[in-house]
């Protein structure tokens, strides 16, 4: 299990499909449809996942403790209990020390862009 | 749902049937859901979009089959304890065997029922008494692992009470019809009658089997076994196991001198029982009953082979004891053991079906 900021790091860069897992996760729990839509907003339908895809990350994500498995707040109609999903502290770190890292290709990008530009 | 929807929902299922069952079991009822909620919003979204859904399914299922067993794979390497069950406790494991030692109650007892003595009496109560009381405090504790064997033993007398009479009138005016009386059938149609005898028995008790444990289902309380037995298919083998301790007693039944014989089918069985509960992991839970079936069976064939030569059955008597007989009863017994390891093996195949679309599956931590 990672626990210090150092095991996070060594896990990035993270995948795409997982990076915005967790990027979906942000505001709150979701249920698997609702990351898989989701996912595919945040991506402008770039990255759309198969449900094996979707949930082999999330089954990677609940054994680094990542996410947790919670009750779906919402209710959805039927009888049936739906498990939603939520990101966790360590989740959440990650993912800040991801888009940290993107910020900062992007940084580095835009700055040798604009000295290249005249 | 379309024809087509309901088709693709199918044949989902049928994908997932290749996932580690572990993986299954945890997001199997999950994945349908939100296969069958993309696929409903798809079919509303123009003609072709079902069909982008259902191709990119496809397209990345080899690939997450192959991932997922590589890594279940990994994480049993690196785990030393079983995922699904707590070892068993000594007491446990004693009541367990306890189940084996009961029949020798039977050895003891006198077999000539027409003029019974009181200590015959004692033992029909001890038997049954400790059968009832098990079976009691199976129901108490949520039917743990140690009192499957019991539960089998009781589900086999009932189906054989049930049961013999009914495939008998089925079966043999057929045989009657076909080859004449039983004293001129030939060996090899014996044994055929047997197996096919056999076979109707054997199907009839899975059928039952997979009946009762989806029945569990149905109730709050015994929803837990349920969940048990779908996360490890060998228990419902076990309780099947515990039916052959009966059916030992029936295959000597009317024999002269086959109390020994008895004893060491019995103990074959007790060890394979043994070896199971101690067993890490289905693959080695599931060898260890057909060793303990295979061990006894083999002596029930050689046991008849030995014994039938000495038998005193009186004139008239269905069964003579002549060279064919020891042939026809040897080579039914070797019919029995094969019928009997398809039983024990039946419901571990069952681990390659897909989940039924169910809630009651998704939960975590399931009940030792």
């Amino acid at each position: 299990m990672v626990t210090h900021m150092n095991d996070i790091l060594s896990q990035l860069p993270l995948r795409e499909p997982t990076f915005f897992i967790l990027l979906s996760l942000s505001p709150g729990p979701k249920h698997g449809y609702a990351i898989l839509k989701e996912v595919s907003n945040l991506s402008e339908g770039r990255v759309k996942l198969s449900t094996g895809t979707l949930y082999g990350a999330i089954k990677r994500l609940l054994d680094q403790d990542w996410i947790l498995r919670v009750d779906d707040p919402i209710p959805n109609g039927t009888d049936r209990e739906r498990k939603s999903y939520e990101l966790t502290d360590l989740g959440r770190r990650a993912l800040n020390a991801e888009t940290a890292r993107l910020r900062k290709l992007v940084h580095a990008a835009a700055s040798q862009t604009a000295e290249e530009i005249p | 749902m379309s024809g087509w929807a309901r088709l693709a929902t199918k044949l989902y299922r049928l994908l997932l049937a290749c996932y580690p069952a572990a993986f299954r079991v945890e997001f199997g009822v999950e994945m349908q859901d939100v296969f069958a909620t993309a696929l409903a919003e798809a079919q509303h979204s123009g003609k072709e979009r079902p069909w982008q859904l259902f191709w990119r399914e496809i397209r990345n299922w080899p690939g997450s089959v192959l991932q997922e067993h590589l890594r279940a794979r990994r994480s049993k390497m690196f785990s030393n304890k079983v995922m699904d069950e707590k070892p068993l406790t000594r007491k446990e494991l004693l009541a367990a065997m306890i189940f084996f030692i009961l029949p020798l109650f039977s050895i003891l007892a006198v077999t000539d029922t027409n003029s019974p003595q009181w200590k015959d009496y004692i033992l029909l109560v001890l038997f049954w008494g400790s059968i009832i009381f098990a079976i009691g405090l199976a129901i108490a504790r949520s039917v743990p692992r140690w009192s499957l064997p019991y539960l089998g033993f009781i589900s086999m007398v009932g189906i054989i009470l049930i049961g013999t009479d009914r495939f008998w009138s089925w079966t043999y005016p057929y045989f009657i019809e076909s080859f004449g009386p039983r004293s001129v059938w030939p060996i090899s149609i014996r044994i055929i009658y047997v197996g096919i005898f056999g076979f109707i028995m054997t199907f009839t008790i899975l059928l039952g089997a997979l009946m009762l444990v989806n029945l569990l289902r149905l109730l709050p309380y015994t929803r837990g076994v349920w969940k048990r037995i779908r996360a490890d298919w060998t228990q419902l083998s076990f309780l099947l196991y515990g039916g052959l301790v009966l059916d030992i007693m029936l295959l000597f039944d009317e024999y002269h001198h086959e109390e020994f014989w008895k004893f060491i089918a019995w103990t074959c069985l007790a060890l394979g029982a043994w070896s199971y509960l101690r067993a890490k992991g289905q693959k080695r839970r599931i060898l260890a009953l057909l060793g303990g079936a295979t061990g006894a069976m083999w002596i029930v064939a050689l046991a008849k082979w030995v014994l039938i030569p000495l038998q005193k059955w009186p004139t008239g008597y269905p069964i003579s004891p002549s060279e064919t007989t020891r042939w026809v009863e040897t080579g039914s017994a070797m019919v029995s053991w094969v019928l009997v390891l398809l039983m024990l093996i039946a419901p571990v195949v069952l681990n390659l079906l897909p989940l039924s679309h169910s809630p009651d599956i998704q939960e975590e931590n399931v009940p030792a």
